[in-house]
């Protein structure tokens, strides 16, 4: 776009002779402040479908700024700006999200406490604005954290205030209720009229949040987690369904049978069209260890009836099942201590279900811990990353095998305090804070091929920049993933950032800080 | 026509015909059938010509006196600018070959002849696949081998150089770089240019409007200056003996250019599927449809006509026939290909598959080497070029550049060509293997003897993993031609980066 009038002095007496190639890349010019989640990936099911670029613009008026939002296709054309006027400086973009019929914006402005959505139709015109106010201080603290925290680029809905998409028939958003005592889901239709409320009791005697994992035309799915109170490190876990028509909760059962012999921790549940059952994934820990908090002793796959019947559950365990399998390059890192941390849960068409986890590992500075006891200070840790590794499970839920990805060592920054944690917890806090190398996974629709992205960050003699390799782990339904690796080694001028994109691609944004650039491409992967 | 001059014509052609077969026997070494596009690796007549033309763009531009700073401050911007993209250009397109440069040149020493009174005046035939012809203000005009290879006969390029000469003389360049400085550093225009950076608020949009009205004006310029040209240069043309009908053929065919030169479907599984390595191109998915269903928001001036290389067409015909009535009802039986003249396409069909090559654009290499292919399926250069091509274009997945370097389908590309890129995007590397090994099974090498040979079978066994042939057939190529057009290609670790 011509903004100065030094180009367009310029610009118009060139002749235009060159060829015009359609490719895949985009410059955008005059982003100062550049932050990796002004751009998010939006996806139809697990597609990615096009981004959005959000950022502030010019004055409207006294009062307000232009906010823009910019979009692009899955193939980086540029489609429309959207400009929306806001009140100046208050405003965050906390979710983008497309529901296969409409696009909706939720935003933060913090100044006003408020929490506002806009939604568009596929025109990319307004359909309805709503703004929600007097929000509880849970909803407020939450928020606030969301805007600082380091997006990881894949715009995919974890914990914190979503906006859920309902396909092709609304949104549903979370809220936090009381002192995070309950939670309340409010169904809402394209233009933002209320369908329907969940509200937890509030006799309930213990602390519930909620995460939905996936919504169906007749259901919605969700993890609930309980605790007996809000300080409590005691979890349980339990798989949930609610009427998509109703809101009303039709199942809700715990994972972990009673009289068991260890505690789950859910980390993944999908509905399974195929089989009309409900797969749920987790850890499992001791019975007097806390889930999460303390380090796992394996992992498990369970599967449900839609009506809440336990179908089968199946255990495998770091130390007995999964370690046997390694090769004689991983023993080493065992040996130091590292713990594994479960990234994402896949399954494929072909009935394999893949997982995918990093090491990681917590290097206390002995002197911090010691001050911290005397009073005298806070604890440094420090987290160490490790290895990735892929575990391959048949559809006879045996454990076919364990593909190590061996990857340099980084460290990452850890909270005051951090040093007397559990395992389980700190790998929770180096996900939130953004210090895996792990980058994104990205799952075709038809459930047959997906590519798993991290970075290996490798010391340079002589270069205070790290040789950065973006490597993309690829499953093709062959027995051996395929890897494709991508320079994105750093200088003073760019850096640079990945985003999910169009299945076999990858998105890689190089900032260009002195110019103020972004160069946008899309990178096909080898396979 | 006068007897003398209807010989002088022929004779024109017999020479031509002379340096077509001199031409091809100078570059074929072995099939004296064979033609092979032009190469030297000595670049000496071709940075003196780029420096001739980048010095004579910087003394044809003046500043006019009496203006102020910052106005002769941008415009010598825009001298040194022009002058350096035409060093460049000239530099890196200028095709200085022995057969349709040549060719170019007598044709406009004709126009030259007849119009003795026509200011200094030159012409350069470029390696641009772009269907076009374009004048600068020094009087350089540029043919492109995209056009060359698309006209029926000399006639029709007589009328588009004496369209761009009259560019020339008009001086629209100079007048185009005034008029758009005389209004932007206008007092009107400043006043409001002004106000609209002052103004507080939705300064942005203020902007683009502003900026929209001035390039719409440029344009209307532009659209003025295209019926002047076309005044007199029929004037021009109607100097010479050549048939005044084609002027109108000419922008017939003009309206028609940016469509490949046949419309089509490749047939790709006859050439990449085989028995041994199946591949079904249908079965393939099209690419993802959009999830967004926005109309595109059209600038003002843009019709259906704007993503065209030549838009107007039409109105310039109808102009023509004002200019010259009944030119319609003569060019119904004008127009028609000549023989020389199709030899003249074939020679630029095949420099114009080379210039996408050598630029790194292997899908249009790919696909033009194709049709050639089709046209004349005994061709070993087109076939040499398939293999090469698709070397590249592995290379380039190889150095993740490829959706850089690689076009996705667009609605400006014909149905043909959609429906080629579409089937080049889904490839995978792993591809690769199988198309070159059927490709090289329904095409077999012979005994590898030109330059081209020699890389496209290195290239097919690199592709098919034959590593043995591979490097028996780089030996060969670096021992005879360590000065070779495709050495950097091959044999550099990585393709350069785009
Ligand atoms: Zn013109």
């Amino acid at each position: 776009m011509i903004t100065t009038l030094r180009q367009l002095l310029i610009a118009l007496i060139i002749l235009c002779t060159s060829v015009q190639v359609v490719a895949q890349t985009q410059t955008l010019e005059g982003f100062a402040n550049f932050k990796k989640r002004s751009l998010t990936p939006i996806y139809a099911g697990n597609e990615v479908k096009g981004y959005i670029m959000f950022y502030k613009a010019d004055k409207a008026d006294k009062r307000n700024d232009n906010y823009g939002l910019d979009f692009f296709d899955q193939e980086l054309r540029k489609v429309k700006s959207v400009m929306l006027p806001k009140t100046r400086y208050s405003y965050q973009l906390l979710r983008s999200t497309f529901n296969g019929e409409a696009f909706s914006f939720y935003f933060y402005n913090y100044r006003a406490k408020t929490l506002e959505v806009d939604v568009f139709d596929k025109s990319l015109n307004k359909l309805a604005s709503k703004q929600f106010d007097k929000l509880s201080k849970a909803d407020m603290s939450i928020a606030l954290q969301e805007t600082q925290l380091p997006s990881d680029g894949e715009n995919k809905p974890i914990g914190g205030l979503n906006m859920y998409p309902v396909p092709n028939k609304g949104f549903i958003r979370n809220t936090y209720t009381g002192m995070m005592k309950g939670f309340a889901l409010e169904m809402y239709d394209n233009k933002m009229n209320s369908k329907w409320v969940f509200q937890t009791d509030k006799k309930s005697k213990d602390y519930e949040s909620v995460v939905i994992n996936e919504i169906t035309d007749k259901h919605i799915f969700a993890t609930i987690v309980r605790k007996p109170n809000m300080l409590s490190k005691q979890m349980t876990f339990s798989v949930a369904a609610f009427d998509a028509e109703t809101g009303k909760k039709i199942m809700d059962i715990p994972v972990e049978k009673e009289g068991a012999a260890e505690q789950l921790s859910l980390t993944s549940l999908n509905y399974d069209a195929q089989t009309d059952e409900l797969l749920t994934i987790g850890e499992f820990y001791k019975l007097d260890d806390k889930p999460f908090i303390n380090k796992s002793q394996g992992f498990y796959i369970k599967r449900f009836s839609v009506d809440g019947q336990e179908k089968s559950a199946k255990f495998y365990t770091w130390a007995g099942d999964v370690n046997p399998y390694l090769p004689a390059a991983a023993k080493e890192s065992l040996d130091k201590g590292f713990v594994n941390f479960v990234h994402r849960m896949v399954k494929g068409a072909d009935g394999k279900m893949h997982i995918v986890a990093e090491q990681y590992r917590i290097a206390a500075d002995g002197m911090g811990i010691a001050m911290a006891v005397l009073g005298g200070g806070t604890s440094t840790a420090k987290g160490i990353i490790g290895n990735m590794m892929i575990l391959t499970i048949n559809p006879d839920q045996g454990l076919q095998k364990v593909t190590y990805f061996e990857k340099d060592e980084t460290n990452c920054m850890l909270p005051p305090g951090s040093g007397f944690y559990g395992a389980g917890l700190l790998g929770q806090v180096i996900k939130m804070t953004g210090g895996f190398d792990y980058q994104f996974t990205q799952q075709n629709n038809d459930h047959l091929n997906f590519n798993t992205a991290y970075i290996n960050y490798k010391k340079v003699k002589k270069s205070k920049y790290l040789e950065r390799t973006l490597v993309n782990i690829q499953y093709t339904g062959e027995p051996e993933f395929l890897t494709d690796e991508i320079d994105l080694t750093a200088d003073k001028e760019s850096y640079s950032y990945v985003y999910p994109a169009k299945p076999g691609y990858v998105l890689v944004l190089d900032n260009q800080h002195q110019d103020k650039k972004l160069d946008l491409k899309l990178v096909k992967l080898n396979r | 026509m006068p007897f003398f001059l209807r010989a002088l014509a022929n004779c024109k052609v017999l020479a031509l015909a002379l340096a077509l077969l001199l031409g091809a026997a100078a570059s074929a070494v072995a099939q004296n059938s064979e033609i092979y596009p032009f190469y030297t690796s000595d670049k000496s007549r071709v940075d003196s010509l780029a420096t001739v033309c980048g010095m004579s763009i910087e003394r044809s531009l003046n500043v006019p006196n009496g203006v102020k700073n910052a106005y002769r401050n941008t415009y010598k911007a825009i001298i040194e600018r022009t002058a350096m993209e035409t060093y460049g250009r000239v530099r890196t397109t200028a095709l200085l070959d022995t057969v349709l440069e040549p060719f170019v040149q007598s044709v406009f020493q004709t126009l030259k002849a007849a119009n003795p009174s026509l200011h200094k005046s030159k012409v350069i035939l470029t390696r641009s696949p772009l269907a076009n012809a374009y004048a600068l203000a020094d009087g350089t005009v540029f043919i492109n081998i995209g056009l060359l290879a698309k006209l029926s006969n000399e006639a029709q390029l007589a009328f588009i150089l004496s369209h761009e000469l009259a560019h020339v003389e008009l001086r629209h360049m100079q007048a185009g770089i005034e008029e758009h400085l005389d209004l932007i550093f206008s007092k009107e225009f400043k006043k409001e240019y002004k106000k609209v950076a002052r103004e507080k608020y939705n300064r942005t949009k203020k902007m683009e409007a502003l900026l929209e009205r001035v390039s719409l004006n440029t344009l209307y310029h532009k659209r003025s200056n295209e019926m002047q040209a076309d005044s007199l240069g029929f004037r021009i043309f109607a100097n010479t003996q050549y048939n005044q009908a084609d002027a109108y053929t000419a922008l017939e065919l003009l309206d028609t250019v940016d469509e490949p030169l046949s419309t089509a479907p490749l047939a790709l599984e006859k050439y990449f599927s085989c028995e041994q390595a199946k591949y079904n191109f249908d079965e393939k998915q099209a690419p993802s449809e959009s999830i967004f269903e926005v109309e595109k928001e059209q600038p003002k001036f843009a019709n259906s006509d704007s993503l065209k290389t030549h838009p107007d067409c039409q109105k310039r015909m109808a102009y023509l026939r004002e200019l010259s009535p009944g030119i319609e009802q003569r060019a119904v039986n004008s127009g028609k290909p000549t023989d020389s003249m199709q030899r003249v396409n074939m020679v630029s069909r095949i420099e114009l598959v080379q210039s996408w090559f050598d630029f790194e654009n292997y899908d249009f290499a790919l696909f033009e080497a194709l049709l050639l292919l089709e046209k004349e399926p005994a061709s070993i250069y087109a076939r040499n070029m398939v293999t090469l091509s698709l070397y590249g274009l592995k290379r380039l997945l190889q150095a993740h550049t490829f959706s850089e370097a690689v076009s996705t389908s667009a609605p400006q590309f014909s149905a043909n060509i959609n429906m080629f890129l579409d089937a080049l995007n889904n490839l995978n590397t792993s591809d690769f293997k199988g198309f070159a090994a059927c490709f090289s099974q329904k095409y077999p090498s012979k005994e590898p003897i030109s330059e081209f040979d020699l890389a496209a079978s290195y290239t097919v066994a690199e592709l098919t993993g034959e590593q043995d042939a591979a490097d028996q057939a780089r030996l060969k190529y670096q021992s005879q031609y360590s000065a070779g057009r495709f050495f950097n290609l091959l044999f550099s670790e990585q393709p350069s980066p785009h």
